[in-house]
This record gives C-alpha cells, structure tokens and sequence, in this order.
C-alpha cells in the first residue's frame, strides 16, 4: 500500500499534504494534551511494531503480496491519533531510508494507513463498546473488524488515488482505476485484512495477560460528544 | 509491557527474512522503468522519482544483491529500522509529553 513516487501527479500529491497538514497537527495537539511520560515508550515501541509487520508480505492468489500496518492495534491501546503519529513516523523512515513509499506521496500514503485505518477501527470500537457495553470487548473486536473493514477501506482508496491518475494526469500511474481499485481490494480482503485482524486479536490478549493497565493507556482520540472515554 | 516488549520485537525483527518468501511483488509499487507506456510518460513520472535515492533501497545494503545477503540486510535493515523509528517517536513523544 505504499505509492511510489510517480504514481500520483503533483497535484494529487499537493492536495493530500493539505489534507494532511491539519490532521498531523490535531494528532500532535492530543498529544500534547493526555500523553504522559511514562507512555512515550510505549508509542516507541508501537510505532516500531507497525514497521515490522509491515516487513511481512503474504501472498495473495493473484500472485502478488501485502502486509499488515498494525493501525488497529495501536487504536485500540492508545486511540487513532496514537496510531496517527505512530504510523507516520514508519513511513517516513520507509520513503527515506529504504525507498518504501515515496516523498511526494508520503502524505497520501499516511491519509491510507495512519488515517482511514486507524479511524475506521476507531469508528468500530465506539460502535461496539456501546453495543456490547464493555470497555474490553469494545476495544478487542472493535479492533479486530475495525482492522479488517479498516485496512480494505485503505487499500481501495489507495487504488482509487493510483486509478484516478491516467484519467486526469498523463505521465503518471498508467494504470486506470477498474485495474487498480478491484487489485487492491481483493489484496486486503484475503490476505492483509485476515492478518491485522488475527494479529490484532493475538497480541491484544496477550498484552491484556501480562499487563492488566492495558485499559488505562493515555487516550489520543478525537473529542466527540457524546462519547465517555474511559482509560 | 518493557521487557517482554523488546524481547518479542527482536525476536519478529529477526524473522524478517521470512516476509519475503512470498513470490511476486505489492501491487502497484513496480518500478517505473517496468510500465508499459511511452518514453515521455516514464521520464514525467520519473521525473518525481529520481530526486532521492534512499541509501538502503529495498531494505537491502549497497551491494548485498545475490544468495542470501537480501535475506541477512533484510534483517540488518529490520534492527535499524526498528531503532531509528523507535527513537524518532519517543523524542517526539518527549517534546509532546513535556512537563507531564
């Protein structure tokens, strides 16, 4: 899911750094707001578990791979703007050090992971926690669907971004978005969304075993009415 | 969560190599010198692409193109990944967190 550089045209590239300029500064504003010191390791190491999943690729049926970001893990510990900061500080060192993703798309590929999938299972969370009225199972298979249904949404709109070039920008992705949108999808629908949600359940319980504060993490989440949060 | 955390994330980075017997490549991050389109097409794309050349491209070390050696700077590039990331966050976290 990380778009190369010359994918997207500098337009398409310009417009997803205007969309993502005043979404990195409310992460960073949360931040500011409820993260205690003694949880900036914790992000560490969450940021640090999103780049080494995203070093696994699984195959796909039709021959090519994808892998796992980690968003709904993160979301579920800390909240979506956590998993903001997290995943963008990953795909900033992938496009810089190893040429994974690109600069000019850096701020589209963060829109893909460190937004729509985070939010997504930030959504399924808030649903499910109402619905199963319990703080844990909320944020357990709130993680789990939401990391599933999340990483798809992510993965066709990255398709989407690809697909839409040769209509609008000659000279960049050649490959038109009835290609790109169906690839994409299927990718996560079989292979990537399986494995954030089976991950997402796996670790979640095994922290939940060796760390009972696992409910109480600082919460970088959006100021909702209406929402309690609890943690 | 310390610890045990490190130790298990150590543990995945030097399991990498596995993430990469998978056959064939993420779709849509092919190299634009693969596209099938006019010459023009791939220099204006090019264009966007040629002006960073990241040091350990494809999670591999300058040289270490043949047998095993992707394997072992797939791994290599997992542990400084790993720690320039996890370094990167926490100073941030630490100018976030300032005073709490």
């Amino acid at each position: 899911m990380h778009i190369p550089d010359g994918y997207l045209s500098p337009q398409t590239c310009v417009l997803f750094y205007v969309i993502m300029a005043p979404l990195w500064y409310l992460a960073f504003r949360k931040g500011r707001e409820v993260l205690d010191s003694k949880y900036v390791t914790t992000l560490g190491l969450l940021s640090a578990f999103s780049f080494i999943v995203m070093m696994f690729n699984f195959p796909v049926p039709d021959g090519t791979t994808a892998h796992m970001v980690g968003g709904a893990l993160i979301t579920s510990l800390m909240g979506p703007y956590a998993a903001t900061i997290a995943i963008s500080i990953a795909l900033l060192v992938q496009a810089l050090l190893f040429g994974d993703g690109g600069i000019t798309t850096y701020a589209a590929n963060s829109f893909n992971m460190a937004i729509v999938l985070p939010f997504t299972t930030y959504f399924f969370i808030i649903a499910l926690r109402k619905l199963l009225k319990d703080e844990w199972r909320g944020r357990l298979w709130g993680g789990v669907i939401g990391g599933y249904v999340g990483i798809v949404l992510a993965a066709s709109l990255c398709g989407l971004e690809i697909g839409v070039q040769p209509l609008f920008f000659k000279g960049y992705s050649p490959y038109p978005f009835w290609l790109s949108v169906p690839a994409m999808t299927f990718a996560h629908l079989v292979t990537a969304g399986p494995v954030e949600a089976v991950v997402t359940y796996a670790v979640l319980n095994y922290v939940r075993k060796y760390s009972p504060n696992i409910l109480h993490l600082p919460q970088l989440a959006p100021s909702i009415k209406g929402v309690v949060r609890r943690g | 969560m310390g610890k045990r955390a490190w130790a298990i994330l150590i543990a995945v980075s030097l399991l990498t190599p596995l993430g990469l017997l998978a056959p064939g490549e993420a779709w849509g991050e092919w190299d634009i010198s693969q596209w099938k389109v006019p010459s023009w097409w791939k220099s204006t794309a090019e264009s966007l692409s040629n002006f960073w050349r990241a040091p350990l491209s494809d999670y591999n070390l300058p040289g270490w193109v043949s047998g095993f050696l992707p394997y072992l700077g797939y791994m290599v590039s997992a542990i400084i990944g790993v720690a320039v990331i996890y370094a990167l966050t926490v100073l941030l976290g630490k100018a976030l967190s300032k005073g709490k």
